[in-house]
């Protein structure tokens, strides 16, 4: 470590990926969590939502389980939707998002003369969540 | 490429606030909040600019806030780059709709104290001397 971040009284203190490592270190909830947010941000750059309902699930430490039962659904249904590999029905990412606390919203964009597009969003009629 | 690297502000007692308070949080909390931090604050090209809406926000000046959401507590990480540094100054969970000013003017005191800590212990460079002496002097 440079001498410059060893000095008791110098104002630029420890690096935040060393403190970061000191706490990996010294707690196993805590590298769990850090592998968790890892997977979480590679599946953001395939599936934004199933990443979505992922994060959101694990901090509100439910199970998949749980999200299944509360949103009418099954459990394999949770499982494949988070991994990515299962697209969705409006009326059951309706039910899971009410779950985790969450309104799924429907936006839509159009091109416009001027190049600047144009975005509505709105909620999901009530004839489309059921 | 250079590149830019997050550090804790150090109080003159030594104790660094920020991490202080990270440290304290429960272990899922605390990762998430590191994770930002290594994601959007640590190793990016010093010459980008900063990482946009809805990660980091100006907040005033050249003071900005990291946002980090858990479940349903909303963190705020005041944050400030000096050359390469992301100063880490201020953290707190946010629980009204604008930041508070006493927040912002504590993140922007840390960050003035330390600068003038920072210029204060600058180191004179040592006098070249033997061959490398400038040829006037030998």
């Amino acid at each position: 470590m440079a001498a410059s971040h060893t000095h008791p009284f110098d104002p630029a203190g420890a690096r935040a990926a060393d403190a970061a490592a000191s706490r990996a270190r010294r707690s196993e909830d805590y590298r769990a969590a850090r592998e968790e947010y890892a997977a979480i941000e590679r599946l953001r750059e395939v599936n934004w939502i199933a990443a979505h309902i992922r994060e959101r699930r694990y901090e509100l430490e439910l199970t998949q389980q749980q999200v299944a039962e509360r949103a009418g659904t099954s459990h394999s249904y949770i499982s494949k939707l988070e991994s990515g590999t299962h697209i969705p029905t409006i009326p059951v990412l309706t039910r899971i998002f009410a779950v985790l606390d969450e309104r799924l919203l429907i936006g839509i964009e159009r091109d416009t003369p001027d190049g600047e597009p144009e975005r509505e969003i709105a909620a999901v009629p009530a004839l489309m969540a059921a | 490429m250079a590149q830019t690297q997050a550090v804790y502000y150090r109080e003159t007692t030594g104790r660094e606030p920020v991490d202080a308070f990270i440290e304290a949080l429960p272990a899922k909390q605390a990762a998430k909040i590191d994770f930002y931090v290594e994601q959007y604050l640590n190793g990016q090209p010093v010459v980008a600019p900063p990482v946009g809406y809805p990660i980091t926000s100006q907040v005033r000046g050249e003071l900005r806030e990291l946002r980090v959401r858990f479940a349903n507590t909303y963190f705020r990480l005041l944050y400030q780059r000096s050359e390469n540094l992301h100063v880490l100054l201020r953290i707190f969970e946010k629980d009204t709709r604008q930041l508070p000013e006493g927040e912002i003017e504590l993140a922007e005191r840390r960050f003035a104290d330390f600068k003038a800590r920072m210029d204060a212990e600058r180191r004179v460079p040592p006098r070249a001397a033997g061959q490398d002496a400038p040829a006037s002097r030998r």
